[in-house]
């Protein structure tokens, strides 16, 4: 993992949030992207859900979009949904890391395959993924809400 | 007109749904390839609007044989998958566009109308 890859997703995260709706939210809203972390082992990681999306291909490894709920109702809201519950945070989650999986092809080649999401529950288990060393944590807050991107290719 | 919306995504089917809901007169919806499929044989639409990465069946897959029975069916490649190959690729395959996600309601409706070569009015 390059720095010029961190910079693919740190682009890939502005882009998704500035697409995003505003007539249901009232404003834009800030996008805060803090400085991204390696992460160690005995780390706890995950918010209340978790998009996860498993990589093959030209590199292989994992993407986790994780985020607090409160975070997810905002988004959702400039989805046009009403329905906050369990499903359209789920879904939301999911939605969110192929987006931002998917988009970083663009930098990451074709070659740069990407599975559908899986939904996890209660954060990440490191213990049931091979992560890489050069895991990251990108964390960011948007309308001060909580979520970080993690990447381990 | 018949419009089928072909995402995995609940959120991003029900977005397209409102955008384009009053300019169709009949929307459709499925969440895999396959489903797709049996849909298009049934309701023949007019207009598909195409995910990629799906379970079952996955776009181009779907998009491939939904050429072999509705080969007049406009399609719009939905997806975030956003590399040059792979809109090649789904052009290839008879898609007639390619949105990239996130996209706004107004870039969707300029992609419709694009491979419709109309203009859309609710």
């Amino acid at each position: 993992m390059e720095r010029k890859h961190i910079d693919v997703f740190v682009d890939g995260l502005k882009h998704y949030f500035d697409h995003l709706d505003i007539t249901t939210t009232g404003s834009k809203g800030t996008l805060d992207i803090s400085a991204p972390y390696l992460i160690n082992s005995q780390q706890k990681l995950g918010l209340d859900y978790t998009g996860m999306i498993s990589v093959t291909g030209n590199r292989t490894g994992y993407i986790f979009f994780s985020a607090k709920s409160s975070l997810l109702r905002f988004i959702l809201l400039s989805y046009g949904e009403s329905d906050f519950g369990e499903r359209f945070k789920s879904d939301l989650v999911g939605e969110v890391a192929n987006t931002l999986a998917g988009n970083a092809r663009k930098h990451l080649g074709s070659d740069f395959h990407i599975s559908t999401p899986t939904i996890l529950a209660n954060g990440i288990d490191a213990s049931n993924y091979k992560l890489s060393k050069r895991c990251f944590v990108l964390p960011f807050r948007w309308r001060s809400n909580k979520a970080e991107l993690i990447v381990s290719i | 007109m018949k419009l089928l919306i072909v995402d995995d995504s609940l959120i991003i089917r029900n977005k397209i749904n409102r955008t384009l809901l009053e300019r169709f007169s009949k929307v459709l919806r499925a969440d895999n390839g396959q489903k797709a499929l049996d849909i298009v044989v049934k309701e023949q639409p007019n207009v598909i609007t195409m995910d990629l990465t799906m379970p079952q069946m996955g776009g181009v897959e779907a998009i491939q044989e939904i050429m072999k029975v509705a080969p007049s069916t406009h399609i719009l490649v939905v997806s975030a998958l956003a590399d040059k190959a792979t809109a090649i690729a789904a052009l290839t395959y008879g898609a007639n566009g390619f949105l990239c996600k996130p996209f706004s309601e107004a870039e969707l409706t300029q992609a419709i109308e694009k491979i419709l070569d109309i203009e859309l009015t609710a």
